[in-house]
């Protein structure tokens, strides 16, 4: 037996060991699930025919990434730096910058912290006379956050009755404008937030299935999600469109 | 084409950011959507973190949760220390209990300040503590403030990085143009704003196409030819020359070095150390994860800070007590973790008490504040404390009922004297949720407030017997201080910590036969 498979107990090597997907590791408090996780993929490094830059390993902190390639290369070497491994965040913004153009951006876009959405969100709302209180900038922008995460582009969120009536009985009907002219603004200006770097990407792979879905799909032969508790909806759908596994496709018109 | 492999790895018990927008259905469904394609479900359920009382205690309470993955968490380090619980009466008695506490544990356990954190649901909670651990000369940091990437003075320079790397960014060129202060007013940015508007181009490319005033329009020009001039470096500069360049250039550090204040120094330091930062970036050789096979410039040194995580940040060097959110806490571990202000409203959070899911999101929370501990769990909560500048009268969480008294320590009943509240035993474990018979409002009261008859504090003598409306019925020790400022110090035999100091001026105490 290798011998960093030694330092784990039945259960934890099976879960290492079965390399076979789908795979779900319920991992409680203090369970190694790091030490799981790494040497699932020093194992799977070690298989035949498996190159490490076909291994993407999708964390929430950067630290989580790096302790991850720290322990593989503890097992593999060198090989460890090859893997991709990183956060959701991180990892999408480098795929992004590389297809930029397709989704109408360039490879240079800058990153909108929320002070940024904030302050851009405030000029939209001054600029069209719209009252300070009914649109309270925290509630217009936690809208939009949600609303991208969900996969609701400007045009649906204006189509969607709830959202509508919702906005509605808030006193703020022009929820959906903002929400057009700051995507609008975002593009104008290179910048993406947050929620873009998820939600550009999945629109890149849902309007690219043959050149850049597939793309992906064919590069990466193992997904490896860590804290998977913490994903959102968005993450997951990434995440299933990437493995090839359709779940609910979203029909939305972009 | 077929399927990819895939491998999520993770536990329901532990999702806390659904106010992020996590879907712990995600995770909770996953099994079942997998199911067609053969899916492997392992799960690890021995902790080599912490001792048993404590992984039981956690089992324990996180069955009230509705919905989850089964399993039977357990642990082989041996039965351990029992959960201590501190009840206090204010806040401030809570601080001062816990950092007692903690005194006590470093020395009879050889702890390391390192070994310690207080663990609280939100970060107003931190002053207390704080106060009392540096009274107490103990090191400790607190976790959650403004992180330092966004702090005012290190965004106002990455902003004029983000202009160079990218001219079109709309916010960072709004940061920039008139910081410092170079006399492009409101009135103008509205302007370029507006042709911008209008012509459907960015900011950046309109302004030397909007009417401003002749100065304006000098100073507008000079700003973008200083912009250009970073610019045409970018290809031959690394991040760290180009960087100190910009600081230098934009007039942002005459800025700062001008200031002679304490804040200022502090911010003239903070821009040193995001320079020094750059330049490690730069000499940097191992190979990064985000940017392997990729260079040193100053792009890609905005993108690792852009997308700097919070928790990047906690570095294991020094030795201090360590305070922060549970939330902040995901993922660590300490030898002794104080779980803080386990109070109806407060933990679970009154924000969270509308729903069932709320409720079970809160649980998971404090799920995953117990589980940082390895040896020692120390939970504390108080009967009253100031809350949105208002005092107010709290229960104890119903999540301190979840846990059964044999995993607590035995002088830490939760029964109370003088028959008040909190049941210990659990009334079945079946629809109790969130349902428990309170029966007590006064459960901070001691005594009887419609018998209490308070004398005069001049009556009150050394060896007396007295009543305390709070703390119950207790023994004057002795009597020090000036006449008019009389400190009596008062053992109270119904309390956990029985030796009090009152000032007599403010107190009002009955005195027994």
């Amino acid at each position: 037996m290798k011998p960093y498979l030694l330092e784990l107990n039945e259960i934890q090597r099976k879960a290492v060991t079965n390399i076979k997907g789908p795979v779900l590791v319920v991992a409680g408090p203090g369970s190694g699930k790091t030490r799981v996780l790494t040497y699932r993929i020093a194992h799977i490094i070690q298989q035949p025919n498996v190159r490490p830059w076909e291994i993407l390993a999708l964390t929430f902190t950067n630290k989580a990434a790096k302790e991850m390639k720290e322990r593989i290369s503890k097992v593999v070497g060198d090989k460890a730096n090859q893997v991709w491994a990183g956060t959701f965040h991180s990892i999408f913004a480098k795929i992004l910058r590389v297809e930029a153009s397709k989704i109408g951006y360039t490879s240079n876009f800058t990153i909108y912290d929320s002070d940024d959405s904030k302050s851009l969100i405030n000029n939209i709302i001054k600029e069209m006379n719209l009252n300070k209180e009914n649109y309270n900038v925290n509630t217009v922008r936690s809208r939009i956050s949600s609303a991208k995460s969900n996969l609701i582009p400007p045009k649906a969120y204006r189509e969607n009755v709830e959202l509508r009536e919702q906005d509605k009985i808030a006193k703020r009907p022009y929820v959906a404008d903002i929400y057009e002219k700051y995507m609008a603004r975002c593009k104008k200006a290179g910048a993406m937030d947050f929620d873009d770097l998820l939600y550009q990407l999945y629109v890149l792979l849902y309007k690219n299935p043959d050149n850049v879905l597939e793309k992906y799909q064919k590069k990466f032969k193992y997904l490896l999600v860590d804290e998977f508790q913490d994903t959102n909806h968005l993450q997951y759908q990434i995440v299933r469109k990437l493995t090839n596994y359709e779940g609910t496709e979203y029909m939305c018109s972009w | 084409m077929k399927e990819r492999n895939i491998c999520v790895v993770g536990d329901d018990a532990q999702s806390i950011y659904a106010f992020r927008g996590a879907t712990i259905e995600n995770i909770l469904d996953f099994e079942k959507d997998f199911k067609p394609y053969g899916i492997q479900v392992f799960k690890l359920e021995q902790n080599y973190r912490s001792t048993s009382h404590i992984v039981q205690a956690a089992n324990e309470v996180i069955t009230y949760n509705k919905r989850q993955i089964q399993k039977k968490i357990w642990s082989d380090k041996g039965d351990g220390s029992k959960i201590k619980i501190i009840k206090a009466m204010t806040d401030n008695e809570e601080g001062k209990r816990v950092a007692d506490t903690i005194v006590e544990q470093k020395n009879r356990s050889h702890l390391s300040n390192s070994d310690i954190a207080i663990l609280y649901r939100t970060n107003s909670q931190s002053r207390v503590f704080e106060e009392y651990l540096r009274r107490y000369n103990i090191a400790y940091k607190v976790y959650g403030g403004l992180s330092f990437y966004q702090r005012k003075e290190i965004k106002d320079l990455i902003a004029y990085f983000r202009l160079i790397v990218n001219p079109n960014d709309e916010e960072a060129l709004r940061r920039t143009i008139n910081y410092p202060k170079r006399g492009i007013g409101k009135t103008s940015i509205d302007k370029i704003s507006a042709t911008a508007a209008e012509l459907g181009e960015s900011m950046w490319n309109v302004l030397n196409k909007t009417t401003l005033s002749k100065k304006a329009t000098a100073t507008v020009l000079e700003f973008k030819k200083m912009i250009l001039s970073f610019q045409s470096k970018l290809d031959t500069l690394n991040a760290y020359e180009i960087a100190s360049e910009i600081a230098k250039k934009s007039g942002l550090i005459d800025l700062l070095r001008a200031d002679k204040s304490i804040e200022g120094m502090g911010r003239m330091e903070n821009m040193t150390s995001l320079l020094d930062g750059i330049k490690e970036f730069v000499e940097n050789d191992e190979v990064q994860i985000e940017d392997a096979g990729e260079d040193k410039s100053l792009a890609t040194y905005l993108q690792s800070v852009a997308l700097h995580t919070d928790l990047d940040e906690k570095n294991d060097e020094d030795d201090y007590v360590t305070l922060m959110s549970v939330h902040g806490a995901k993922g660590l571990e300490f030898k002794s973790v104080f779980v803080v202000g386990l109070e109806e409203q407060l933990f679970p959070s009154f924000m969270s008490l509308d729903s069932l899911e709320g409720i079970d999101e809160e649980r998971r929370l404090f799920y995953v504040a117990i589980t940082r501990a390895e040896q020692f769990l120390t939970i504390s909560y108080a009967n009253s404390r100031y809350r949105f500048g208002k005092m107010k009268h709290n229960e104890p969480s119903r999540f301190l009922q979840e846990i059964s008294t044999k995993h607590l320590e035995s002088n830490t009943s939760l029964k109370r004297s003088g028959g008040n509240t909190f049941v210990s035993e659990r009334a079945g474990r079946s629809g109790v949720k969130g349902n428990f018979k309170r029966t007590n409002i006064n459960n901070t009261l001691m005594a009887d407030p419609k018998t209490f008859k308070p004398n005069p504090s001049s009556e009150i003598q050394e060896g007396m017997e007295i009543l305390h409306l709070k703390f119950g019925k207790g023994k004057v020790l002795s009597i020090d201080g000036s006449e008019k400022n009389r400190v009596a110090t008062i053992f109270f035999k119904q309390i956990d910590d029985p030796k009090r100091r009152i000032m007599l001026k403010f107190a009002k105490l009955q005195i027994l036969e």
